[in-house]
C-alpha cells in the first residue's frame, strides 16, 4: 500500500531524491568545469582545470602561499574572525538588553545606533586604518562593529518579543529587577540570541576578506588577493573553497548549538 | 479582604471608561468569578488588584493597603504564555521560591506537594511544551499555589482549552479551593463555568465596564460536598439562572 500524498501545485520531492538530485548537480557541474578547461575552451588563466587546482592544493597545504603557511592564513583569519565576535557578544548582548527594557538607554543611544547600524563597514574602515593604523587592532575593530550590529539587534527584538504574561508572572513570583533580567529576560531572548550570533559570524567572515585586501599582510582574504594579483587563479579558487567551507562549517556548528540549547522552540 | 472604593478607569486615547464606578468588596476565602462579554473590563479589574494597572481614580486595598504593584500575597495565573519554557515541570513550579532563595531541599518539599493537588507528579521532569493545554495550566496554577498566597487571580485560566479539558480542570480548581482556603478571583466568559465554580458571581456589561449585578450561588458548595456535576448542571435552577444572565449578557452587549 502507498502512503496519503497531499494535493500539490508545486513540485515536491522526497528528501533523499533532493539530495540525490544535488549530488547529480554537483557532478555535473564538476564535469563541465573539466571539460571546458582540459578541452581548452577556456584558457587557463581564466579557469585552470580542477585537476591542477587539486594539485596546487596540496602544494599550497604543504609549502604554503604569500610567504606564510596556509595554516597561518587560516589561523590568523579565525582568530580576526572569533576574537571579534568574542568583543561583540560580551557588549552586543547587555546593551541589546537594556535598550530594550530601559527607554533612558535607547533614547541615550538610539541616534548612534541608528546611524551606524546600515553603515557598510568598508565605508568607515578607512577611518578607523586613521586613528588605529593597519596592524591587528583595526581590524578586530572593524569586524566586531560588523559583527555587533546583527547581535545588538536581534538581542533586542528578542527582548522585545516577551510574552508579557511571562514578565508579569515572574514579578508576582517576587523577582527582582536583576533576578527578572537574567532568569527570564535573558532566557527568553536566547533564541533571537542565537540567531543574532549566526548572522554576525556571516557578517564578520564577509568584512574579514573585505578587510585583508584592504589592508593586511596575512589571512585567507590576503592571500586570495595576492594569488589574484599574479593572476595564479588556482590559488584564488582554494581561497575561496575554503572561506565558503569556514563559513558552512561554522554556520552548521552554531545550528547545532541552537537545537542543543535551545531545545524549546518551537 | 480585597476593597475596591468608586474605582474608575480611563485607558489613553479612548473614548469611554473602561471601568465605570466599580465598588468590590471580597472577603477571605470566596470564590468570586466575573463573568462578561469581551471588552467590559474584566482584565482591567484584575489587572489593577493585581499591581500590573493602576488609576488615581478610586482606591484599591488590600487587608488595608493600597495596591503599589505586584506582590507575594496575590498568585496570579494566566490564560497563556506565562510558563518558562526552558524549564520542566518541576523547575518551573519551583521558580519564585528559588528566586527568594528557598532552600532546595524545602522546593523539593513544597513542589511535590502541589504537584500532588494538581495531578502532574509523573511529569515533573517533562518540560513544559510536552504537556498538554490542560496539564500547562495545571503547572500555572501549582507555581502559584506553591507561594501559597492569600489570594488567587485568574484571568481566563481555562480560556484556551476544550470543552472536555476545561470541565476537568473546574473540579480541579474547585477542589483545589476547598483544600487550600484561599480567596479566588477567576475571570471567565463562559456563564456555565462561572455559575458552576461561583460561590459570589458578578456580572459585568461593557461601553462603559460596569458591575451591572451580583449573584449568590452554591452550585459549586454542592459540587464540592459531592453532588453530581452533571446533575447540578442539569438542574432547573441553574439551567434558569443560565438563561437569566444570557437575557442579562444579550441585553447589554
Ligand atoms: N492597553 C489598553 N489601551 C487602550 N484600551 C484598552 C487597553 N486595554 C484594554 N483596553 C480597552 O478597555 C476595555 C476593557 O478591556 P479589558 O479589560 O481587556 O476587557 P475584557 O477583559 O473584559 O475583555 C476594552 O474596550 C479595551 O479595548
Ligand atoms: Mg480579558
Amino acid at each position: 500500500m502507498s502512503y496519503a500524498r497531499n494535493y500539490q501545485v508545486f513540485p515536491k520531492l522526497s528528501s533523499k531524491k533532493i539530495v540525490i538530485l544535488s549530488v547529480v548537480s554537483l557532478a555535473l557541474f564538476i564535469l563541465t568545469w573539466l571539460i571546458l578547461s582540459e578541452l581548452k575552451i577556456v584558457p587557463k588563466i581564466i579557469l585552470p582545470s580542477p585537476i591542477i587546482v587539486l594539485n596546487k592544493f596540496i602544494g599550497v597545504i604543504k609549502s604554503g602561499y604569500a610567504d606564510k603557511s596556509l595554516y597561518e592564513h587560516l589561523g590568523i583569519s579565525l582568530f580576526r574572525v572569533f576574537a571579534s565576535l568574542f568583543i561583540a557578544i560580551i557588549f552586543a548582548i547587555p546593551l541589546g538588553i537594556f535598550v530594550a527594557v530601559n527607554d533612558y538607554v535607547r533614547g541615550i543611544l538610539d541616534p548612534f545606533i541608528e546611524f551606524y547600524r546600515p553603515l557598510p563597514p568598508l565605508a568607515y574602515l578607512p577611518l578607523i586604518i586613521i586613528w588605529f593604523g593597519i596592524g591587528e587592532m583595526s581590524k578586530i575593530i572593524l569586524i566586531t562593529l560588523a559583527i555587533f550590529a546583527p547581535i545588538f539587534l536581534n538581542t533586542r527584538a528578542g527582548v522585545l518579543s516577551i510574552p508579557q504574561e511571562r514578565i508579569r508572572a515572574a514579578l508576582c513570583l517576587g523577582a527582582s529587577k536583576w533576578q527578572l533580567i537574567t532568569s527570564v529576560i535573558f532566557p527568553s531572548s536566547l533564541y533571537h540570541i542565537f540567531t543574532g550570533i549566526r548572522i554576525g559570524i556571516g557578517f564578520g567572515w564577509t568584512t574579514l576578506v573585505a578587510a585583508e585586501m584592504v589592508a593586511a599582510n596575512s589571512g585567507l582574504g590576503h592571500m586570495v588577493l595576492t594569488a589574484s594579483e599574479f593572476l595564479v587563479t588556482e590559488v584564488v579558487l582554494i581561497g575561496i573553497f575554503i572561506i565558503g567551507i569556514i563559513a558552512i562549517l561554522t554556520d552548521l556548528f552554531m545550528r547545532y548549538l541552537t537545537k542543543k540549547f535551545i531545545h524549546w522552540h518551537r | 479582604m480585597i476593597n475596591l472604593n468608586n474605582v474608575n478607569l480611563q485607558y489613553e486615547n479612548t473614548a469611554t471608561l473602561a471601568l465605570e464606578n466599580v465598588n468590590l468588596k471580597i472577603q477571605p476565602k470566596e470564590f468570586v468569578v466575573i463573568l462578561g462579554a469581551s471588552g467590559c473590563g474584566k482584565t482591567s479589574l484584575l489587572n489593577l488588584i493585581a499591581g500590573f494597572l493602576f488609576t488615581d481614580n478610586g482606591d484599591i486595598t488590600i487587608n488595608d493597603h493600597q495596591v503599589k504593584g505586584p506582590g507575594l500575597d496575590r498568585g496570579v495565573v494566566f490564560q497563556k504564555n506565562a510558563l518558562m519554557p526552558w524549564l520542566n515541570v518541576e523547575e518551573n513550579i519551583g521558580f519564585g521560591l528559588k528566586l527568594r532563595g528557598v532552600s532546595k531541599e524545602e522546593r523539593t518539599k513544597e513542589i511535590t506537594k502541589v504537584l500532588e493537588w494538581v495531578d502532574l507528579t509523573e511529569f515533573r521532569n517533562n518540560y513544559v511544551y510536552e504537556l498538554s493545554g490542560g496539564m500547562q495550566q495545571r503547572v500555572g496554577i501549582a507555581r502559584a499555589l506553591v507561594a501559597n498566597p492569600e489570594i488567587l487571580l485568574m484571568d481566563e485560566p481555562l480560556g484556551a482549552l476544550d470543552a472536555i479539558t476545561r470541565q476537568d480542570i473546574q473540579k480541579v480548581v474547585l477542589s483545589l479551593w476547598q483544600k487550600t482556603q484561599k480567596t479566588i478571583l477567576m475571570i471567565t466568559h463562559s456563564i456555565e463555568e462561572a455559575l458552576f465554580m461561583a460561590n459570589k458571581l458578578i456580572i459585568m456589561t461593557p461601553r462603559p465596564g460596569k458591575i451591572h449585578k451580583t449573584y449568590d450561588v452554591d452550585f459549586s458548595k454542592q459540587y464540592l460536598e459531592g453532588v453530581d456535576a452533571g446533575e447540578i448542571k442539569r438542574s432547573q435552577k441553574f439551567v434558569n439562572l443560565k438563561n437569566e444572565i444570557l437575557e442579562i449578557i444579550e441585553a447589554t452587549s
